[in-house]
Formats: C-alpha cells, sequence, structure tokens
C-alpha cells in the first residue's frame, strides 16, 4: 500500500476544517487584557537596569579576583621560584575548566532572528 | 498606526519606548500562542514573563532576518522545552492532566463549549503539539520550525506526522462514540 506523504496538502486542509476554527474560538475567548504603554516601559527599564547591576558586580568580581591571583602570584614568585610555575599551571587549567563548564552549556541557546 | 520596523530598529539600538511599545504590541499574540502549548494559564503567564524578560536581554541581537513576533515565539517555545526537560516524566504527565482540567474549566467558562478538536490537541505531547501548531495553525515552514526549536528538519517532519495521526486517530474515535 501506497503510504500517504506526510505534511501534504489535505494534511493542512484537515487540519483546518477539523480544528482551524475551533483554536481561533479559543484564541478569541482568551483573549488576555494588555497593560498600558507604561507598565511595559517600567518592566523594560527595570530589567534592563538589573542586568547592569549584575554586569557591574560580575565586572567587580573580575577585578577583585584577577587583584587577588595577581598579588598570590607576585607573593609566590617573592617567595619560592619553583612554585611560581606550578600555581600558574593550576590556575590555567582551572581557569579552562570553569570556561569549558560555563561556556559548554550555553551551546545552543542563541536566540537567532 | 505603529511602523514596526522603525520601533524594531531602534528596540536593537537600545531605545527602551520602542522596545516596550513592541512587547506591548505583542503580548496577547504571545499569551495565546503559550497558552495553546502550554494549556495552562499559569504556566503560560510564566513563559510569557520570561520570554519578554529574555527578548529585554537579547533584544541587541535580534537581526531582523525573521518577524518580531516569530522571534518572540521561538523564544517561548524554546522555554517551555527547557522547563519540561527540566521536569521528571511522571511529573509532567500529572501537571499536563491537570493542566487540561483547569484549562477546560477555563474554556467552558468562557466559550460554554469545550470542542472535541481542543481536546484532543491538548491530549497531545508538548512535544508533538508545538510543531502541528506552528505548521498548521501559524503556517511555518518545517526549515523555519527546525530553526525555531532548534532540531532537525526531519525530527520536525517525524513530528508532525505522528502529532497528526494522533489527532486524527482521536477525533475519529470520538465521531465513532457519538454516532453510537
Amino acid at each position: 500500500m501506497k503510504k500517504k506523504p506526510s505534511n501534504s496538502p489535505d494534511d493542512q486542509q484537515w487540519f483546518d476544517e477539523r480544528l482551524g476554527d475551533a483554536i481561533r474560538r479559543f484564541d478569541e475567548n482568551h483573549l488576555p487584557e494588555t497593560a498600558e504603554l507604561q507598565a511595559f516601559e517600567q518592566l523594560v527599564l527595570a530589567h534592563k537596569q538589573g542586568l547592569k547591576k549584575k554586569l557591574w558586580k560580575e565586572l567587580l568580581l573580575f577585578w577583585l579576583t584577577s587583584c587577588f591571583i595577581f598579588g598570590s602570584m607576585m607573593w609566590v614568585l617573592e617567595q619560592n621560584w619553583v612554585g611560581f610555575p606550578v600555581m600558574q599551571a593550576v590556575i590555567a587549567a582551572g581557569g579552562i575548566i570553569i570556561a569549558l563548564m560555563k561556556f559548554g552549556n550555553r551551546t545552543g541557546i542563541k536566540w537567532k532572528s | 498606526m505603529y511602523d514596526e520596523t522603525r520601533l524594531i530598529k531602534k528596540a536593537v539600538r537600545g531605545d527602551s519606548l520602542a522596545l516596550s511599545e513592541l512587547l506591548r504590541q505583542h503580548y496577547a499574540f504571545l499569551y495565546q500562542y503559550t497558552l495553546k502549548i502550554t494549556m495552562n494559564k499559569n504556566r503560560a503567564e510564566d513563559i510569557t514573563q520570561e520570554t519578554m524578560l529574555k527578548a529585554i536581554e537579547k533584544i541587541a541581537s535580534f537581526q531582523g532576518k525573521a518577524k518580531f513576533s516569530t522571534w518572540l515565539i521561538t523564544i517561548a517555545s524554546r522555554l517551555y522545552v527547557d522547563r519540561i526537560r527540566q521536569m521528571e516524566r511522571e511529573k509532567q504527565w500529572l501537571q499536563e492532566e491537570k493542566s487540561l482540567h483547569g484549562i477546560r474549566y477555563e474554556s467552558f467558562r468562557r466559550m460554554n463549549d469545550w470542542p472535541e478538536a481542543l481536546q484532543a490537541l491538548g491530549e497531545l505531547n508538548s512535544e508533538l503539539r508545538i510543531p502541528v501548531l506552528l505548521k498548521y495553525y501559524y503556517g511555518y515552514a518545517q526549515e523555519e520550525i527546525a530553526k525555531m526549536l532548534d532540531i532537525p528538519a526531519g525530527t520536525v517532519k517525524s513530528r508532525l506526522h505522528n502529532g497528526l495521526k494522533q489527532l486524527r486517530k482521536e477525533l475519529t474515535i470520538n465521531e465513532e462514540e457519538t454516532i453510537e
């Protein structure tokens, strides 16, 4: 028996006839009340502000961590010549692991238009 | 009348008022879409809200290749799919059962009716319901749906086939029961 190809125009017609009207009626009856423009403006501004704050916090944390690592490196360099390359290797490995964990999970979540 | 292209350009450049206007214009459309894919009023409100926040966050990366509404429903669909993945299978099934009761009651209150077509659509697994709605109700092509949901085009095709097959089966059973 010949298999009917899926997604044919017949499928569309069948969907329109059997479900189209019911879904349209569902949409019409579940029309939400849309808030005033001011409410949307507040949402946008508040979220943008929140994002900015988060960005500054992350930047500050980055600077503090950088200062701590740099200070520690200088201290180790002054104390122990052999310990210096070891510590650098450990930090580099840690950095790579964190970057992989953080950015590895993000792949595929791009909101391209 | 509002000029969407002009608003999008302004919003991408960082104009908060333009973005607010865009979100306001698309709010009802977005909510109606999330309600159909979730079949749950509270979850639809949550996903709509999260989608708008994500849109505020990512508006600078909007390239304008697709319509703004398409971009919004892409975000909403992926957020919902992610949320489903986070839920345990059994829990999800129970939730969907409860959701359908809720939306059925709500729709009956508003429409004085709960058509068999909606019952059949509601009984579809979200994995099948989303592509079916996007293809046959919103008119997107299979390739577009694949991009929107970030899945292969072959998967979209098979989900559409299975979704429609299940809908046909459900509606035929209901029809036969009515005749008897």
